[in-house]
Formats: structure tokens, C-alpha cells, sequence
């Protein structure tokens, strides 16, 4: 079950996925969120805290994937698409640059990094920070992609990356 | 429009046909609505086909016996049945109009049967004849086991039904969205105050539904529960918070990641989340999550002092747990925190956890630097390049860390609810590459956990004072529906707000008997110090009616009023406080009965160990009515216990023809 698990998300990281990010998922999914993206759509605050007012209006919706964003490529515990990484790119760049958090551990579980491979995936994360963000516009995509590519380098992490 | 007339247009709507709302309401997101419905559709169609193909079939029973055993063991009756259909017995006024049963489900096609939103026995038979139809579909199209699938639990439990049936083989849909949801445990999630604004006071309640315990668990990805009104939020509506008091918008369930609710509120409003374990068996969560699937997308109307995002939540935990009747706890007002408190009576909570919001996180590491520190911090935000500057170069190795973190939230936390920036992502960006170079250790420090609210006094308020107006003495008797004012024991609240709500005092008086002496429908306050890197803004609105001396005579006035202006603590046990005050009364007294006011008010709380102390003064100048009012008071409210208190005060009042002293003693107590 586990390496099933690894090679799903391998495969995410691999081409295929990263590489078809903007057909069939399109560009609302969240793949071309830049990092440090604003918070588009001003609340008043008497209407959140009047009628917690929620984008997603639907029982299945956000799980289906609303926006046309495909239910493929789920997974994670819970069919979580990475796309949910999108959402907390700021927060995984804070942790990897601080060397933890739960953004950062929520993004391995995401990816299939093994309980035993954290620590090290947590290690070259760090080391290799302005790698993996080399400059503030990077997109979630981008991120991945040169995330996958220090994995690749890396003797262990190379395996979650097919 | 007239808010009145809005008030009985959307009455109205909210009982028209579910599509009818949602075209209302809804707006541009009905494409995906429709899409959707087209796509379940689609499946469900093509799902029917091997299910009625199998024929779905009693083992003995047949269905005739099947309903006569239902009738005869009354099982429409019984607290599963009203749990699942969520009906109450109806009120008082509502029971001269119709009998009986109502469900607090707005929406025909939840319902099987036609009256089914009325007659729980007739809902239960249609149920039944549902499930022995094996091309019954549920108004979504699913077929109706699919849907239906707790009641079927249930009944089949009471009944023996034993239908063939297998949600794996049958409902395709439905296992996928199980399957992603993977719910093992259900947490209460309490979103509580959010800086400067009183008005989110009452806070908010969401479940999360996490992996069963011993699996893996990232609360982040897990999936939240919550309900709220449905809304377009493309433009400011000045009747939203009407209608949401009102009942104009129809409410649902929604059940989105998680993280997407820490953003919202952790991230974009600032408001701390605690999170609640509840003690519900696995059994108890499936049951949950399969009866959110059978309620879908129908629409509850959303009030926002009773039938609310906590009260449906607990309709949910009754559901899950069968004589629970959490529900039935709360009949005038449901405030999101004394859902935790009936939760924790009822012995659901087991532990909890704090998550600070990235403002309070922020917070905490301005506290933890010293003031020269906190300076150069600001002057990073402003000039990034500093970094490489003589003077940070020559600070302490173990003090950079910290400044650098400090400087990075401080300058996301300036970018909440904006548009994004290049010139502020590249400098966040600076900050990160800095960090991200120092030794692990001085990154990091932890944050203390505040009070919890639900430790905090309680809700409602009956207070009885005594005191004398000049020589003349007089009591008062108060009663206030919630919450707390800018004295009360600020264990478990933010320091500085105020919100109540239906705050009535009567007076008795020897001459003149007992009368009103204040109705305050609404008062906010919210009063956040100004520091070197947080500036908001101080303010207050208050509406009602109170009695006004006037040329001489007293009156009881309608008025509303409101200040704005700034507060500052000097030692952080203080907020002093400066205010433009404005005010609209409507006063018989004068020539113009409509009179505005306008003027100032200065004063300070002072946070001691036994209870908060006030010193205030207010100016106010009665425009064209040729009349001023000074008032200056000191007030004293000493904690005698978590739910009661003794409040002093002593007011000066001068006004053009009067001048008197107030002086008053009083005992309180929430409850």
C-alpha cells in the first residue's frame, strides 16, 4: 500500500502531471498560484461574522474538485490533491526555510514521503531553499518542479520521484 | 428598498423551491452548480441501471407487513428518526398554526414524502415504500438507498429489511467521496475573536472530520464540515448583516480542505482556533458523515442568533450520537462557544489543541524582542538591504534569527487582504533566503496559550443594584441576553471589546416607580492598542433607547451613537482610550426632535488582578438644540467568581440646566 503510495506521487512529480498542469486542469486550479499570491476577495468583516459566507457551496464540490480541477491525481491520506499544496505555498516556503513546520509536513504527506525519509527530505529542503525558490514568482509548479529536481539528486529522495 | 420589504421578499424566497433560492442567490457559481447536477445525473443514470436490474428484494418481509410494523412500533416517534428528519416538536405560536412535528430542513427535496416536512410518520413510510422501489431516486437523482443511507442503518436495524444492497457495488459516487473523506475522528473547531473587530465576538464553530485514530493524520488536508449561508460576495450589500439576523439567505452544509478554512480565518482574519476532540466511536462519525451525505445540498434557513452554523453543527452530533439532544440545550440563542460548553457537559470533549493565528504568532515574536530590537526590525520591513547593513551585521548571532522571522510575518502580516506585490513577495523573499542561512537553532520561540473562552464567564447577564441619584435613592434590575461589556472579567476574552445585545435595565425609583432605564438592542466596542507595528483603529457603535435629562426633564430616547479615535497600553495591563464621538437621538424635550450630537470621549481601563477599573470622561455638544452633557465616571468591577461580580461606580453628570452625582453598587451574575 505504501509504495503504491510513493508511486502516485511520483508520478505527480514526474512530467506527465507537472507537465500537463495547465490542460486538462486549467489555469484555475491553482497550479499557476505565484508565491506570496494576494488575497483576492475583500470580505466586510460584518458578513463573515454575520453568515461565515463560503466559496464552497456544496457537500461533494470541493472534494470532487469544483473549477474543473480534476479528482485525479488525488492523493495523500484522504484523496487530497496536491493541488492543496497551491493554498499554503507561503507557509511551505516559511517552513522550509525555518526547517519545520506543519505546512512542510502536510507537503510530505502529500507527496508519499515515508515516516523514515522525513527527516532527510526536511534536510535538503533546507539546504537547498534558493534553489527551490529562486525568485519571489515562482509558481506552485515551478516550485515542484525544482523541488522534484533536488529530490532527484538526492541517493533516497530520488526514489519518490520515479 | 425598504429594509421591511426585504425582510418579507426574502421570507419569501427562502420558502420557494430550492432551485428558485439558489438562482437568487447563487449567481455566477450556478455554471458549476448546473455542471454538476448534470454530471451526477449522468452517473447516477447510468448507475440505476445494474441496480434495478438486480431487482432489490425483501428476504421475508413483504413491504405491507414492513409498514405495519413500522406503524406499530411508532418508530416516526423515536429520537433517531426526529434526529435524522431534524425535526422539533413545534413551538408555542407555531403550534396554534400547525401541529405537531416541523422540520428544521427548508427545502422540499429532502423530503420523500410530500408533507414530509411536517408529518415525520408520513416521511418514514414513504422511506420505506422508497426502498422496496428499485427505481426510486432521490431529488439529486442518486437512487434513494445511496442517499438515504443512515436511515437505512437504522430501519433496517428496527425492521430486519435486509435488502441487497451494497454501497461498494451500488453508489459509485458516493464511495469516492467516502473513501476521500476518510473519517475516523470528528474535532469541534472554534475560530474565536479576531482582532478590532468585536462584532466576530460570538466566534464560530466548523467540525473537522480526521483519519481514524492510529493512521496518519495532517489536520491541514483533513476535511472541515461547515455551515453557512449561501452567498455571492461580489459586491457590498449594507443588508447582509440585516438578513443574516433576519433569516434572508437559505443556509447549507459545505465540506471543503481544512487549510482552506486556516487560511480564512488563521491567516486573512487573525482569529485563534481551537480545536475540540470529541470522543465520538467510529460507528458515530460513519453515521455523521453518511447522514451530511443524505442532507447534500438542502437548504436550512440561516439566522444568525439561533439557527446558526453551531446549532446545525450539533444537529449533526445528535444525529451521530442518538439521545445526545444537544440541540434541545438552546432555544433563545445559540453563541458558538456554549456549544462547546454543552459538548464538554455532555462529556464529548477529551482534549484539545491551541492554533495561534499567524497575528498572534506575530505577536509573540514582537513580545519576545526587546524595544532597540523591535525597531530595527521595523526599519528591515522598510529596507530590506539592511541586512547587510554595518549595524545588523554587529548584532548578537543569536538574535538575528528571530529579528529576521519577525520581519518576514511583520511584512506578510502588512500584506493581509491585499492585492500581491512584487516589491513586497521579493522582500518576504529576502527575508526567507536570510533565514534560511542562520543555524536552526533562534528561529523559533513558543507561543503561550491564552485563556480559553469557554472558561470564561458565561453568556447571559441578571444583575440588581442599588444606589443614590443626589439624595434620592433607586435600584436597578438588569437583564442582558449576551455577552460581555468593557468591564467584565476579561479571562477568556480579547481585552478591549465589547459586544451586548439586548442589554435591558429597569429602575425603580420612589417616586416614580419602576420604569426603563436603558435598552441598549446593540453596543460594540472595540478598542486594540496601537503598537509600533499594529495600528487599527479604536471604535464604538452603540443603538437603543435611555433615559436623558434635557432642559430640565428626563426622557426615554431613542439614539444610536458611535465613536472613533485611537487607544494605546503603556504597560500592557492598561488601554487608554481617545474617541470623536457622533449621536442621533430622538428627544421630545427639544425644539427639533430629531437631535444630533457630536463630541469626545478620553479614558482608561486598567486590567488588575481582581477585575478591570474604568476612568472615563465624555463631551457632547447637542447641535441646535442649545444643550451640552459632561459626563465623568470612574467604575470598578470586581471578580468574586468566574460567574459573578460586584460592579461600583460613581458618575458626574452636568449637563445645561442639571448637575448630579450617581453613585451605584451592584451585584452580578452570568449564567
Amino acid at each position: 500500500m505504501k509504495i503504491k503510495h510513493s508511486l502516485i506521487a511520483a508520478s505527480l512529480l514526474l512530467s506527465p502531471v507537472i507537465a500537463s498542469a495547465d490542460a486538462p486542469l486549467g489555469a484555475d486550479c491553482g497550479w499557476g498560484n505565484m508565491l506570496f499570491d494576494g488575497q483576492s476577495g475583500f470580505v466586510p468583516h460584518i458578513l463573515a461574522s454575520t453568515t461565515n459566507g463560503s466559496t464552497y457551496n456544496n457537500i461533494i464540490g470541493a472534494i470532487a474538485g469544483t473549477n474543473g480541477c480534476s479528482f485525479d491525481g488525488a492523493l495523500g491520506y484522504g484523496g487530497t490533491s496536491m493541488l492543496s499544496m497551491t493554498d499554503f505555498m507561503d507557509d511551505i516556503s516559511h517552513d522550509i526555510a525555518q526547517g519545520e513546520g506543519e505546512a512542510l509536513d502536510a507537503l510530505m504527506v502529500m507527496m508519499g514521503i515515508e515516516q523514515q525519509d522525513r527527516p532527510l527530505f526536511k534536510k535538503v529542503a533546507h539546504e537547498n531553499f534558493d534553489t527551490i525558490f529562486p525568485s519571489a514568482d515562482v509558481t506552485a509548479k515551478d516550485m515542484l518542479t525544482s523541488l522534484s529536481d533536488v529530490m532527484k539528486d538526492d541517493a533516497v529522495l530520488s526514489k519518490y520521484t520515479g | 428598498m425598504l429594509p421591511l420589504g426585504n425582510f418579507f421578499i426574502n421570507r419569501l424566497i427562502c420558502k420557494l423551491p430550492v432551485w428558485a433560492g439558489q438562482l437568487r442567490f447563487l449567481g455566477s457559481s450556478m455554471q458549476y452548480l448546473f455542471r454538476w447536477q448534470i454530471f451526477f445525473f449522468v452517473i447516477f443514470v447510468s448507475l440505476s441501471y445494474p441496480l434495478s436490474a438486480k431487482t432489490i428484494q425483501s428476504s421475508q418481509n413483504s413491504i405491507d407487513s414492513v409498514l405495519q410494523m413500522a406503524k406499530d412500533k411508532k418508530l416516526s416517534e423515536r429520537p433517531e428518526w426526529l434526529a435524522m428528519g431534524h425535526y422539533r416538536f413545534a413551538n408555542f405560536p407555531l403550534q396554534a398554526l400547525f401541529s405537531g412535528y416541523e422540520s428544521y430542513i427548508d427545502d422540499p427535496e429532502f423530503f420523500l414524502a410530500v408533507d414530509g416536512k411536517k408529518d415525520p410518520q408520513a416521511e418514514l413510510m414513504a422511506t420505506l415504500q422508497s426502498f422496496y422501489n428499485p427505481d426510486a431516486k432521490a431529488s439529486d437523482g442518486q437512487p434513494v438507498l445511496c442517499r438515504y443511507q443512515v436511515r437505512y442503518q437504522w430501519l433496517n436495524k428496527q425492521l430486519d429489511l435486509n435488502l441487497a444492497f451494497s454501497p461498494e457495488e451500488d453508489c459509485e459516487l458516493f464511495v469516492k467521496w467516502f473513501n476521500a473523506i476518510n473519517p475516523g475522528q470528528v474535532r469541534l473547531i472554534f475560530p474565536s475573536s479576531y482582532m478590532n473587530s468585536s462584532s466576530s465576538m460570538f466566534g464560530h464553530t466548523l467540525l473537522r472530520i480526521d483519519p481514524p485514530p492510529g493512521k496518519e493524520r495532517v489536520d491541514l488536508i483533513s476535511y472541515a464540515v461547515n455551515f453557512g449561508a449561501i452567498l455571492q460576495v461580489t459586491k457590498f450589500d449594507p443588508f447582509y448583516a440585516y438578513r443574516g439576523l433576519a433569516g434572508g439567505y437559505p443556509g447549507q452544509f459545505a465540506v471543503m480542505p481544512y487549510h482552506k478554512k486556516v487560511k480564512e480565518y488563521s491567516k486573512i482574519e487573525n482569529r485563534d482556533i481551537w480545536e475540540y476532540d470529541l470522543n465520538l466511536s467510529k460507528d458515530e462519525v460513519n453515521k455523521m458523515v453518511l447522514h451530511l451525505w443524505e442532507i447534500g445540498d438542502s437548504n436550512f434557513d440561516y439566522y444568525f442568533i439561533d439557527e446558526n452554523c453551531s446549532f446545525r453543527l450539533l444537529s449533526l452530533l445528535d444525529v451521530a450520537r442518538p439521545g445526545l439532544n444537544s440541540v434541545q440545550e438552546f432555544t433563545v440563542a445559540t453563541i458558538p462557544i456554549d456549544t462547546v460548553r454543552v459538548l464538554k457537559d455532555k462529556g464529548l470533549i477529551e482534549g484539545f489543541k491551541f492554533r495561534p493565528s499567524k497575528a498572534t504568532i506575530m505577536q509573540s515574536y514582537i513580545a519576545a524582542l526587546a524595544k532597540d530590537e523591535q525597531n530595527i526590525v521595523k526599519d528591515l520591513v522598510e529596507q530590506p538591504e539592511l541586512l547587510d547593513g554595518e549595524l545588523f551585521q554587529s548584532l548578537p548571532e543569536n538574535r538575528k534569527p528571530l529579528m529576521v522571522n519577525t520581519a518576514f510575518q511583520y511584512l506578510r502580516y502588512t500584506q493581509t487582504k491585499k492585492e500581491r506585490s512584487d516589491k513586497a513577495a521579493r522582500d518576504s523573499l529576502i527575508f526567507l533566503s536570510a533565514l534560511n542561512k542562520f543555524p536552526d537553532e533562534n528561529k523559533l520561540i513558543t507561543i503561550e496559550e491564552p485563556a480559553r473562552a469557554e472558561n470564561g464567564h458565561k453568556v447571559n447577564l441578571a444583575s440588581i443594584s442599588s444606589g443614590y441619584i443626589g439624595d434620592d435613592s433607586f435600584a436597578d434590575f438588569q437583564y442582558r441576553l449576551v455577552y460581555h461589556d468593557l468591564l467584565d472579567s476579561d479571562y477568556g476574552f480579547l481585552r478591549g471589546t465589547e459586544i451586548t445585545f439586548a442589554d435591558t435595565t429597569f429602575r425603580w425609583h420612589k417616586e416614580e416607580g419602576l420604569e426603563v432605564e436603558k435598552f441598549d438592542l446593540i453596543s460594540i466596542a472595540a478598542f486594540t492598542p496601537r503598537t509600533n507595528f499594529i495600528s487599527l483603529p479604536s471604535w464604538s457603535i452603540r443603538t437603543g433607547a435611555e433615559q436623558v435629562n434635557a432642559w430640565g426633564e428626563e426622557h426615554l430616547v431613542a439614539f444610536v451613537d458611535g465613536g472613533r479615535g485611537v487607544s494605546y497600553s503603556m504597560s500592557g495591563n492598561d488601554i487608554s482610550y481617545a474617541l470623536l464621538l457622533g449621536r442621533f437621538e430622538y428627544n421630545p424635550v427639544y425644539n427639533s426632535n430629531f437631535a444630533p450630537g457630536m463630541g469626545f470621549e478620553v479614558g482608561q481601563l486598567w486590567y488588575l488582578p481582581w477585575g478591570v477599573l474604568q476612568l472615563d470622561a465624555s463631551a457632547l455638544e447637542m447641535l441646535n438644540a442649545d444643550d451640552y452633557r459632561l459626563n465623568l465616571s470612574l467604575e470598578h468591577n470586581i471578580v468574586t467568581s468566574t460567574n459573578s461580580a460586584v460592579r461600583l461606580g460613581v458618575e458626574r453628570f452636568i449637563n445645561r440646566d442639571q448637575h448630579y452625582t450617581v453613585s451605584e453598587i451592584g451585584f452580578r451574575y452570568h449564567f
